[in-house]
């Protein structure tokens, strides 16, 4: 083969901008390890194309970063989600808790609220608190109206005892 | 290989540096296709996430970055280029490249350079040999050398 031919065909520039056949990508890509001049004239066609698009490159708007960013981020999340939900959701209730889970579910209105499994304590020490505190609460305020009455009916033995003195 | 291009290829690649040397032509390639700023800012960020899902998928010492990365704006934007049928060349603001060229050579480039249409389909589209395609090709690359020396 020619290569001088081959170069001047026209190929490689198709090459460069995707726009080769299978076969002329497979048979340039043998080529290319053969033949120096051929990879000195694809990496000048190479350069030629960065020229022409850093002649007509435009500046990112700021913030275009972290915009990608953002949309690789949710792309990673949404990966790492489905497979998790597509789990928990597998033959059991989407109230089920896992045995060895550090977190309780709260059933609210619309969703769910995940919870540290030690608020459980809390909620349960809350709870008898409460209860200790109306029982002192219902206790003193009958010892305060039995001490009431006792005062009354010592006043008024006062009253007979002063009349009949 | 030049030594400063030596440097850039073998420097290890991320999504970061990618965007720091190739988003301004990205988007500059983008918006000829589209003509439009904010689609064209649409498409960079779906290009490069595009090129975040195939990254370690990607022989990058095959090719230039550069080609790589625009293969990737090109396939996003192929549904765009499928309803515009053949592109015309561009015309409006001066371009030191492509004002050098014949109309010919100018309709052969942009509609292989901006749409993902190989050769054969072209020279089918407009009528001509293969041959012929690949010889307006040929011309319009070394004008784009030419210009670039001159």
């Amino acid at each position: 083969m020619k290569i001088r031919e081959y170069i001047e065909s026209g190929v490689l520039e198709s090459y460069v901008l995707g726009a080769a056949s299978d076969e002329e990508v497979h048979e340039l890509m043998q080529l290319k390890k053969q033949y120096p001049e051929i990879r000195d004239a694809l990496f000048e066609l190479e350069t030629d194309l960065e020229r022409i698009a850093q002649y007509m490159a435009i500046a990112p708007p700021p913030g275009m970063l972290t915009k990608i960013e953002d949309e690789i981020n949710s792309l990673k999340y949404r990966e790492e989600a489905v497979p998790k939900l597509k789990r928990r959701d597998a033959g059991r209730s989407k109230f089920d808790r896992t045995p060895g889970s550090q977190f309780i579910e709260v059933e609210a209105e619309s969703s769910h609220m995940r919870i540290h499994k030690t608020w459980k304590w809390v909620f349960i020490a809350v709870f008898a608190l409460s209860k200790i505190f109306l029982i002192g609460f219902i206790y003193y305020f009958l010892a305060n109206r039995q001490a009431q009455e006792q005062i009354q009916e010592l006043k008024s033995q006062l009253k007979q005892y002063q009349v009949a003195k | 290989m030049k030594p400063e291009n030596a440097i850039l290829q073998a420097k290890p690649l991320s999504i970061h540096s990618l965007y720091d040397t190739y988003a301004g032509m990205l988007l500059g390639y983008i918006f000829e296709v589209v003509k439009d700023r904010s689609v064209a800012e649409e498409y960079l960020v779906k290009t490069f996430r595009s090129i975040h899902s195939s990254f370690d998928k990607i022989n990058w010492a095959e090719t230039s970055n550069w080609c790589q990365l625009q293969q990737f704006a090109k396939k996003e934007l192929t549904t765009f280029n499928e309803t515009s049928g053949l592109r015309k060349p561009i015309t409006g603001l001066p371009n030191k490249y492509l004002d050098r060229m014949s109309d010919e050579q100018k309709l052969v480039f942009c509609n292989i350079y901006y749409c993902k249409k190989t050769t054969i389909e072209l020279a089918k589209e407009i009528n001509k040999p293969e041959a012929l395609v690949k010889k307006l090709l040929k011309e319009a690359f070394t004008i784009i050398r030419d210009r670039h020396e001159d």
